[in-house]
């Protein structure tokens, strides 16, 4: 009797330091849709079960893919219409259900003998051999935490893995030795996406629809009848964004950070407008709406048609090189002054940590507008001063 | 018998309504043909009793599913089209506090009758409170579906706020003394549709099953179609299909507005097969007929559609 082994947990696992927000319930759910039935006829219905459990976007699909795929590899390609026999595949499930209850980070249990080729004793103490017959299946130990150190997500994660893979299969090391430049992930779409949810500014405003319980109260007093409910407007999300940001140059590296920047503010659905513009170096006569600098149109039109509205500049200012450049600093200081004029309130994100902001252009243009480096505080920290908060200059002595 | 049964068929998408057959409010009911992975997600998210949340392009048939599967399971059906101002408290109840307020003030100057001033005056306010389709859904002693469709559409709180009713399948009512909790006999089926034009909360999402609908084969197409229109020819539906499948190719590939989509497809042959079959063939060459079943904006019309040129002096 052949003893199928099922890496579901190992696959769990995968997709959780993938980014992916699993918990124990999302495991549990597939041993309770086991129990019923479902995803056991063979690997294209697992891996349907596991789609309709797990994976909640497009993103997710494709990352789930991958590590099924991985998990689930060519070798065993002429297994994927073969029957995993409904005793055997029970057994295991317990088995491995109980593991999962009572401690969650430990792997399946590892059954001798077993004929699936994926065994892979990796897990068990890191450290141990990659087994040569598992060429397809795993990543080395050190590069599975190096993944989760890295804080990749999405897509690129599986770049980063194939690369680590493809340098792995020589056995000479076990860690890349060059990144790509999209793998800057400073940080995580989730997280970008729930710091713009605290960028609100809520207030009354539309046509009256809400009951007004105050003023109906203080009309039938002065009244002294009840005749028509005071109404009031209700509260909409007046925050209106207007994104500058830096495209190629010494901004090629961010393409992908500032993309996602601009992504996860106009889908995060908190604010009202997000309107979106490029431009070369310095926001100078002309702003681009595309990425690729196409359809130029000038500076007065675009501060004229989005009064008071929030406003971020992305932009490396100068500090991805470590020039210092005067031109550069006044053409950037006079574009500010004629957004203070206009704008309500301005912030500037430089992908560049701060640590390299002084004596280039970044410098000085920190010491006339709020300057934050592109991490989760300082993009939080970016959303408060957008919201109001008093913000202390940064200067360069208070490193 | 008990009372409270959950339904225990399995939906298989292969149970059609008759030709001519309609439904409660009159609407004329057609056939909904399910990809064989959907029907395997609608029976998965009854035996796991979680709502099943839909994507898909626009006009794919993710809203009718909710009303097929309660045609097959002979469950009945509430439906919860999610406006942009909707609250999450308007699919569970609404409180009509200043129709109370009005009685009241009436059955103190002594207008109304005895009955309607005990229905002003109940603590309960049973009388003001009307439920919405999750409301509904909770009380009805026998398994409902619910559909709530576009999910998206509404503030991003809003699915965040339903949490508990889905999960615990309860509410409580704030406006009467003491607050009064209405909790589900049966958990109702619930399926919830979103057009991803916003993303939706993760904690939601996490509750949910997903399933995304594709667009379907052109085989499948071609059995919607004569689905819908049970008396047209194989022949001339399938040379239809082939051509609507082209021009959605096309439009893939050259980028369009809307790309053209099932529904699109089924106006596209209601206006075509007033024709006899000759005639549509002759039509399905050339420049498109009847762009404005297809073709919903001006940019689609000046990339796809080629006017007729204008006829040649003899």
């Amino acid at each position: 009797m052949s003893t199928e082994y099922l890496p579901l947990h190992r696959l769990f696992s995968r997709l959780r330091m993938a980014g992916m927000p699993l918990g124990i319930a999302d495991y549990l759910l597939v041993l309770r849709s086991f129990q019923l039935g479902y995803g056991l006829e063979n690997l294209a219905a697992l891996s349907r079960l596991c789609r309709c459990l797990w994976v909640k976007s497009a993103a997710d699909q494709e990352i789930l893919d991958y590590h099924f795929g991985e998990l689930f590899n060519q070798s065993s390609a002429s297994r994927a219409d073969e029957d995993l026999s409904l005793p055997e595949a029970n057994m295991q499930i317990q088995s491995s259900g109980i593991a999962a209850v009572e401690e969650p980070v430990l792997p399946a249990p590892v059954p001798e003998g077993g004929q699936f080729e994926q065994t892979d004793t990796m897990n068990a103490e890191p450290g141990a051999e990659v087994s040569t017959e598992t060429s397809g299946a795993a990543l080395p130990p050190s590069a599975e935490s190096l993944e989760s150190g890295l804080n990749l997500v999405g897509i690129d994660e599986i770049q980063l893995a194939q690369a680590i893979h493809a340098v792995a299969v020589d056995q000479d090391t076990v860690y890349p030795t060059w990144y790509k430049p999209t793998d800057y992930h400073p940080v995580k779409l989730r997280e970008m996406k729930q710091s713009w949810r605290h960028l609100r500014r809520t207030i009354r405003a539309g046509p009256q629809q809400e009951l007004d319980v105050e003023a109906t109260v203080r009309r039938i007093e002065r009244d002294g009848l009840f005749l028509d409910p005071a109404l009031t407007p209700a509260r909409t999300n007046k925050s209106s964004l207007l994104m500058l940001l830096d495209q190629r140059g010494s901004m090629s590296p961010f393409h992908d950070l500032t993309r996602r920047l601009a992504d996860s503010a106009i889908r995060g659905g908190r604010l009202q407008r997000t309107q979106v513009y490029h431009f070369y170096n310095c926001p100078y006569e002309h702003l681009f709406r595309t990425a690729s600098l196409s359809q130029p149109v000038p500076v007065e039109a675009v501060l004229a048609r989005y009064p008071s509205y929030m406003t971020l500049i992305v932009s490396d200012g100068g500090a991805a090189r470590g020039r210092w450049n005067r031109d550069r600093i006044e053409a950037t200081r006079d574009f500010i002054t004629q957004l203070r004029r206009l704008s309500y309130r301005a912030v500037w994100l430089n992908p560049v940590p701060h640590m390299r902001w002084s004596g280039t252009s970044a410098g000085d243009i920190a010491a006339i507008i709020p300057m934050f480096d592109i991490s989760r505080r300082g993009l939080d920290d970016a959303i408060d001063v957008l919201k109001g908060k008093p913000h202390l200059r940064w200067q360069p002595d208070l490193e | 018998m008990d009372k409270h049964t959950m339904s225990t068929r399995r939906y298989t998408g292969l149970i059609a309504p008759k030709p001519e057959e309609r439904s409660d409010n009159g609407e004329l009911l057609y056939p909904y043909l399910p990809s064989p992975e959907l029907v395997e997600a609608v029976n998965l998210a009854c035996d796991l009793e979680r709502p099943l949340l839909l994507k898909g392009e626009p006009g794919c048939g993710k809203t009718r599913l909710a009303q097929a599967v309660a045609y097959e399971l002979r469950l009945p059906y509430q439906a919860w089209y999610v406006k942009s101002t909707s609250r999450a408290r308007d699919g569970l109840y609404t409180y009509h506090g200043l129709a109370r307020l009005h009685d009241l003030q009436l059955a103190q100057g002594g207008i109304l009758t005895e009955e309607e001033r005990q229905k002003a005056r109940d603590p309960l306010a049973s009388a003001y409170i009307e439920y919405g389709p999750l409301g509904n859904a909770f009380q009805s002693p026998q398994q409902m579906v619910v559909l709530i469709d576009e999910i998206d559409k509404a503030d991003i709180d809003f699915p965040n706020d339903l949490l508990l009713e889905l999960d615990e399948t309860r509410f409580f009512i704030e406006e009467t003394r003491p607050r009064s909790e209405v909790r589900a006999q049966v958990r109702p089926l619930v399926f919830i549709t979103s057009n991803d034009e916003k993303d939706l909360p993760d904690a939601f999402l996490r509750r949910c099953l997903f399933h995304y609908i594709r667009f379907p084969s052109q085989a499948d197409l071609v059995k919607i179609v004569r689905a819908h229109f049970p008396d047209s020819l194989e022949d001339t539906v399938l040379a239809v299909v082939v051509r609507f499948l082209e021009l959605r190719h096309e439009m893939e590939e050259r980028g369009a507005v809307k790309k053209v989509s099932t529904s699109e497809l089924l106006d596209w042959w209601r206006a075509l097969r007033q024709f006899g079959e000759e005639e549509i063939r002759s039509r399905l060459k050339g420049q498109l007929a009847f762009p404005a079943t297809l073709l919903k904006s001006w940019d689609d019309f000046r990339e796809f559609y080629q006017p007729i040129p204008s006829p040649e002096k003899k």
